[in-house]
């Protein structure tokens, strides 16, 4: 029989709910915040401390002894080496402290940071998503992911669809299992008096400031300072469509190919939801219908056949 | 600890699958052993009814869709394997409150039609991204009346069979996760073919990973 291990214990040590791999700051802070044991280890041992067992510390005499580090050697070398390999779920990685003995003076904790994907179990690192590994220096390690059904993050803007208004609250559709809830004050300029334009069946690009399992997800249309920076009620035209997750984390990635390919078609607009939704608008219906089609083709193409597709369409084949 | 089997080989039926070939669900799969063809659809994690909410993790639903007609109580009962086997496997309380639907469809049966289930139903799961403990597979065993066991046993061979068991194996250890029996049979016996089961799901683990490394060879 399965032994079912305690989530909520290992989900309290790493956040992997908060984690962003464009924004390191935040990504620090987190960890500090969520995981005082790794941190605690102040005899040099980097691997993860268990936490469902109980853990023997060596006696003080043997402890200054025998300073076990599997430092950057094991640990790195262990993940690093499956980087860009595809894992399944059950895979794990366990860094067991070899005996080597540090002779240069009390080494640092080694930390790594585990995002989506990645989860943490006593000593070891077990993969609970299929997909591929990715590694961000210094130490941020992810599974990459093919899927559809959207699970709000904090921090992330998506593409969200009004469905009701009740009170001071729009409830806002933005694909996950719950609706999340805007506020009417948290657009730019908005005040008791002055409310925002927004109707039923709006669309809105929208920030997450709460998204966690526990809580109803909250939105917002305006950064930290008050300021609107893109987000808000979408004008007229243009058209709404659903591309897998994986496909919109590679449009957002830094010097994308997919979007240098659509930069040399025609000029348009394009926002990006991370949960999925892609909304498009160019200057005609057909070319804006071109877009669509070609983004979603995207998910099943090669680089090779995508080049050679955007090239078929550039050259007016469409 | 149990003992390997004599017969060194296990032989199963040919296999196949094919992941998010449905455009609606989150995640799908089709799953083919030999001739019997199972189709699987996951949704969610999506809005649940209240009266089916449970506070601090998922609601699991299987639905087992027969080739024609209403699913009977034979249907039922393979409904509650494949789901204690899923509840298992997943990680339910990352999403409390909220609810899985994981649909199956007979295509065509023609045999070992529970551990076809069990597979389809595990390649779904891990199509829609959902976090998962493990892996499992569904492997059924048959002892026909001289006492010989058959892995993968046809619907001809589970007709002419003495005993039929099926068992989900999970990855990580190779441990039983869920059996479902019938027929009689010593407790001997029932140890072979969960020993013989063990060796034939290292077949089905390395082509799960096969076929999920397929999909990604595109994205790598």
């Amino acid at each position: 029989m399965v032994i079912l291990l305690d989530p909520t214990a290992h989900l309290k040590l790493i956040s992997w709910r908060s984690f962003d791999p464009l924004n390191e700051r935040d990504l620090t802070e987190s960890f500090i915040r969520v995981d005082p044991l790794v941190l605690r280890s102040a005899r040099g041992r980097c691997r993860f401390l268990p936490v469902c067992r109980t853990y023997i510390a060596p006696a003080d005499s043997s402890s200054s002894t025998r300073r076990s580090r599997c430092g950057t050697g094991g640990m790195f070398s262990c993940l690093k080496d499956k980087v860009g390999e595809v894992l399944v779920p059950g895979d794990e990685f366990s860094f067991q402290a070899d005996d080597t003995i540090s002779l240069s003076g009390p080494a640092k904790p080694e930390k790594v940071v585990c995002g989506p994907g990645l989860r943490r179990s006593g000593d070891r690192l077990l993969v609970s998503k299929s997909g591929v590994l990715r590694h961000k220096q210094p130490n941020v390690f992810w599974i990459d992911s093919q899927q559809r059904r959207y699970v709000p993050a904090k921090g992330e803007t998506v593409i969200g669809i009004v469905t009701a208004k009740s009170g001071d609250v729009f409830k806002v559709d933005v694909g996950g299992s719950e609706q999340a809830s805007l506020s009417y004050l948290a657009f730019e300029g908005a005040t008791k008096r002055n409310r925002p334009n927004v109707q039923v069946g709006d669309l809105v690009f929208a920030q997450f400031i709460i998204a966690n399992k526990d809580m109803e997800p909250e939105l917002v249309c305006m950064d930290s300072s008050g300021r609107a920076n893109g987000m808000g009620v979408f004008g007229g035209g243009g058209l709404l469509f659903t591309v897998s997750l994986g496909l919109v984390r590679r449009l957002l990635s830094p010097h994308n190919e997919v979007r240098a390919d659509l930069e040399q078609l025609f000029p348009c607009e394009l926002v990006v939801g991370m949960n999925g939704r892609v909304w498009t608008r160019a200057s005609t219906v057909q070319q804006t219908l071109i877009i669509a089609n070609l983004l979603q083709s995207c998910d099943t193409m090669t680089s090779q056949q995508r080049q050679q597709l955007f090239r078929r369409v550039q050259q007016g084949a469409l | 600890m149990m003992e390997v089997c004599g017969s060194s080989n296990v032989t199963l039926r040919e296999f196949g699958c094919e992941q998010s070939l449905l455009s609606r669900p989150d995640g799908s799969a089709s799953f083919v052993q030999g001739d019997t063809s199972v189709m699987a659809g996951v949704y969610g994690p999506a809005e649940v009814k209240v009266s089916k909410e449970i506070y601090d993790r998922a609601t699991l639903e299987v639905l087992i869709q027969p080739k024609v007609g209403l699913p009977s109580v034979r249907e039922r009962s393979q409904e509650q394997c494949v789901r204690e086997t899923c509840e298992a496997a997943l990680q339910l309380s990352l999403h409390p409150r909220s609810s899985l639907t994981l649909i199956l469809q007979l295509l065509h049966d023609d045999g070992s039609l529970l551990s076809c289930y069990l597979n389809a139903a595990c390649m779904a799961l891990m199509d829609a991204g959902l976090p998962m403990n493990c892996l499992f597979c569904g492997v059924t065993c048959a002892i026909n009346k001289e006492g010989e066991i058959i892995t993968d046993p046809t619907a001809a061979q589970e007709k002419e069979s003495r005993a039929l068991m099926t068992f989900a194996i999970d990855s990580t250890e190779r441990r039983v996760m869920m059996s479902s029996t019938k027929g009689s049979f010593s407790v001997h016996e029932m140890q072979r073919c969960i020993a013989v089961s063990q060796k034939a799901s290292e077949k089905i683990f390395q082509f799960y990973r096969d076929s999920v490394r397929r999909r990604y060879s595109k994205t790598l």
